[in-house]
């Protein structure tokens, strides 16, 4: 384990987690979709027991909401407002609320024509206060006002260079490029603003665990699973920063992939949550059986690491990549480190 | 050999080699030949999935690690039945877990159920010698059968006594004396503690051989004198003539027909003796290669014969239905309400009983399942809204089925050929005949006539026998 990432000139140092598994509270249910607010703090979407937490990365809870609107709730993102907008890919909707939790609206008209939601997954806002939204089952990408006018579209279904199949997450650059997690063709997509085609990362091969369609019990990280760095297995989750590094989040290699704006791979993170967050901390100290049981793992190395993370963003504000480590039910927080020095190999 | 009684024939594979088939899987087959079709099952290309397990996990990322609730892994493992195109790796799999019979009512770790059912997936083809050494291993086993308890200087026989009753001899075939024995050579064999479920999640059990607790003295077994280990055991234990009959005769009961249960299996005889025989030549000849076996058993006579010979366990019901009407391609929420369909019918799924596993054949049936049974199949087949449902209806309606008599046949033919008694058969005809004939330029009434016709199907004794 290293809690520095360095890459091709470039360095991330792990910083922290945030978040426990609790079905309520100071807690996660495999959460799947992060943003950030203008003050700061994260909104976090719990795809169990599904809800919205707000809370800051210091570890303090805020409020949570939406109890009771969503099915499969799948992204949330933050408008210039700090509205908070989520998809449900089961319900074919959108909700919003303000930064408080209070339910402001629903749009969205189930369907596949254009404007229509399909299994709407992935959402991001443009510079120009629009939102796009990665309809999954038909394979599109859509932008939407804020209220839900639908302005444009690109995508169809297919494996081909610009089509898409069950693609999930989404992400736009500081040039209003938008990138999409192509799911069911194991790549991350880079389009222009109108929808050309322009990028492509990862080499569309899936390699790595549960190739045989069985459920991945065995942690992939555990072992050498032999994946090479530009293979992505399922990728779920994509963010870009400000220098236009793009990270892929692996999903069933459980991993994120760092590529440089040419698409090449820089960096892997394997998670490096060696520490306990602080609501963990607290479990642990009112529930001294569970203290008493890690003290007798022999190697409990297997914590630090990512299972099944979904999705990711990154915050340019403060320069921090945030992963939904969604089977662990925590965040795990990266700093991008410009003023990094490497230390003498021979200390 | 008509083309309606290769069809027949083929859903009787299907059946039980698998967990049923649509009209389009039936027709593949049908059309590939049946002994082609034997190899594909028993050697299914690399390429074909064993499910869509991603898919699940995609919009249910709570199905990783189920914890205590077996339910929901009842219907994960639903899932990769219904979307596997390796059935018979599935049925095996299904077989083994019938036979190694874990629960999660002890183990309390669904989620290491569910490996091992991975596991029984990956070895349930191979070599059963390999299988055994693998179940072993396998945490939820160690953990169920208390082998973590199992140390040098204080043997547990919990273990060792399964391994020779229930999972390769049988009673009657060895001494308690062998058992202590067996149970010696595994000490050392465990898991390696975990971390807790709290705070962040449940982490996966390993195992764990301690060479310092392992009892490395000599032992004898079963004629044999050495310092064995597990492994040493088990291979003495594989070549024992009682272990390929106690195999094979499971083998005959879960595919071909119903015996009687397992503990009488020492003082009744087999129900057929001679096919017993052929499987166990095959097993035996081919070292212990399970692959061997089902070839034989599949291709054979005494299989082709043995259509209806057995009732259909829970599993079974809910699995062929669920794929016959075309249902959860897609994991919609509902699926989480599978998960406890099995247990109102007497089969609750990685929670077996006791690990002697379930009494099958008519113990599938009383007066509460029974219902069970019948209401799940008729609130599905009668749903025409199911793609699987609209698909026969379709076909009916291309195929001209118009007349009472052809609506019965064709129902009959759509469930897998189902044989029926004159009695039965007069009754759905008598109902049929109430309404007349099918009218297709009343293409939503004649559907529902199809769907009721299907629902009376699903109702008889007939339909209870796979």
């Amino acid at each position: 384990m290293s809690l520095v990432t360095v890459g091709s000139g470039r360095c991330w140092q792990y910083s922290h987690n945030v978040g426990m598994r609790q079905t309520t509270g100071k807690g996660f249910s495999q959460p799947i979709g992060v943003a950030v607010g203008s003050d700061g703090s994260v909104f976090v979407a719990s795809r169990n027991n599904p809800r919205i937490t707000k809370a800051t990365l210091d570890h303090e809870y805020i409020v949570e909401f939406g109890i009771g609107r969503f099915t499969y709730l799948t992204a949330v993102a933050v408008d210039a407002d700090d509205n908070v907008y989520t998809t449900d890919e089961w319900l074919h909707q959108v909700s919003v609320f303000d930064s408080q939790g209070a339910f402001l609206k629903s749009w969205g008209e189930p369907g596949t024509g254009e404007g229509q939601l399909h299994g709407p997954s992935g959402l991001a806002f443009d510079a120009d206060g629009n939102v796009l939204i990665v309809n999954s089952l038909n394979s599109r990408v859509q932008r939407f006002s804020k209220d839900g006018e639908y302005i444009s579209g690109f995508g169809k279904k297919g494996s081909g260079p610009d089509e898409m199949d069950l693609p999930w997450g989404i992400a736009i650059d500081n040039h209003g490029c938008v990138y999409v997690a192509d799911w069911n063709n194991h790549r991350v997509q880079k389009f222009s603003p109108d929808g050309e085609l322009m990028l492509t990362f990862g080499s569309g091969k899936k390699t790595g665990v549960a190739l045989d369609g069985s459920t991945p019990y065995a942690h992939a990280t555990v072992g050498d699973i032999g994946v090479a760095p530009n293979d992505l297995n399922h990728p779920t989750g994509v963010a870009v920063d400000g220098d236009g590094d793009v990270y892929a989040v692996d999903w069933m290699n459980e991993r994120v992939v760092a590529f440089g704006p040419d698409a090449q791979p820089v960096a892997r993170f394997r998670g490096d949550a060696h520490d306990l967050s602080q609501w963990a901390q607290m479990t642990l100290d009112a529930n001294p059986d569970m203290a008493m049981a890690r003290r007798r793992v022999k190697n409990p190395e297997i914590q630090n690491y990512f299972r099944l993370p979904v999705a990711c963003i990154f915050d340019q504000a403060t320069d921090r990549l945030i992963v939904c480590d969604t089977q662990m039910c925590r965040l795990q927080v990266y700093v991008k480190d410009r003023d990094y020095v490497a230390p003498q190999f021979n200390l | 050999m008509s083309h309606k009684e290769d069809l027949a024939l083929m859903a009787h594979l299907l059946r039980r080699a698998g967990f049923g088939s649509t009209q389009e899987e039936l027709e593949y087959y049908t059309a590939k030949g049946y002994e082609a079709t034997v190899e594909e099952l028993v050697n299914p290309p690399d390429d074909l999935p064993a499910g869509n397990a991603a898919l699940l996990l995609r919009y249910q990322p709570g199905v990783l690690l189920p914890g205590g609730q077996p339910f929901v892994g009842v219907y994960t493992w639903l899932f990769n039945m219904l979307t596997t195109k390796r059935p018979l790796e599935e049925k095996m799999t299904l077989f083994w877990h019938h036979v190694f019979a874990t629960g999660n009512s002890k183990v309390d770790n669904c989620d290491q159920m569910l490996e091992q059912i991975v596991m029984l997936r990956r070895h349930g083809m191979g070599n059963y010698r390999d299988l055994l050494v693998e179940v072993a291993k396998n945490p939820a086993m160690i953990y169920w059968l208390d082998n973590n308890e199992n140390h040098r200087d204080s043997v547990n026989e919990n273990w060792g006594r399964e391994l020779l009753e229930l999972f390769s001899m049988g009673v009657s075939n060895y001494t308690e004396v062998d058992v202590r024995e067996a149970s010696r050579a595994f000490t050392g064999w465990t898991i390696q503690p975990k971390l807790p479920r709290r705070p962040y999640g449940r982490f996966p059990w390993r195992f764990e051989y301690l060479p310092e607790d392992h009892d490395d003295t000599e032992k004898s077994f079963l004629g044999h004198t050495g310092p064995f280990n597990g492994e040493d055991i088990i291979d003495i234990v594989v070549q024992q003539p009682a272990t390929a009959r106690f195999i094979c005769r499971h083998l005959y009961n879960f595919f071909v027909a119903d015996e009687v249960q397992v503990p009488a299996w020492t003082i009744e005889p087999a129900r057929d003796e001679e096919a017993l025989e052929v499987m166990m030549d095959s097993f035996i000849e081919s070292g212990y290669e399970i692959k061997a076996v089902l070839r034989t058993m599949f291709n054979s006579d005494f299989f082709k014969n043995a259509r209806y010979a057995k009732i259909k366990s829970p599993l079974e019901v809910v699995a062929s239905t669920l794929k016959l009407v075309g249902a959860y391609q897609y994991p919609e929420p509902s699926m989480t309400k599978l998960g406890p369909e099995t247990s109102y019918m007497g089969q609750s799924l990685l929670d077996p009983p006791s690990v002697e596993g379930w009494q099958t054949g008519s113990e599938w049936i009383n007066s509460g399942s029974l219902l069970a049974r019948i209401n799940f199949v008729v609130d599905r087949v009668a749903d025409t809204a199911m793609p699987g449902v609209q698909t026969i209806i379709q076909r009916f309606k291309n195929e001209g089925v118009v007349t009472p008599e052809e609506l019965v046949d064709a129902s009959l033919e759509s469930v897998g050929f189902l044989e029926l008694g004159d009695d039965t058969l007069r009754q759905l005809l008598d109902h049929a005949n109430i309404s007349g004939d099918l009218d297709w330029n009343d293409e939503a009434s004649a559907g529902t006539r199809v769907g009721e016709m299907l629902a009376l199907v699903g109702a008889t004794t007939e339909y209870q026998f796979g």
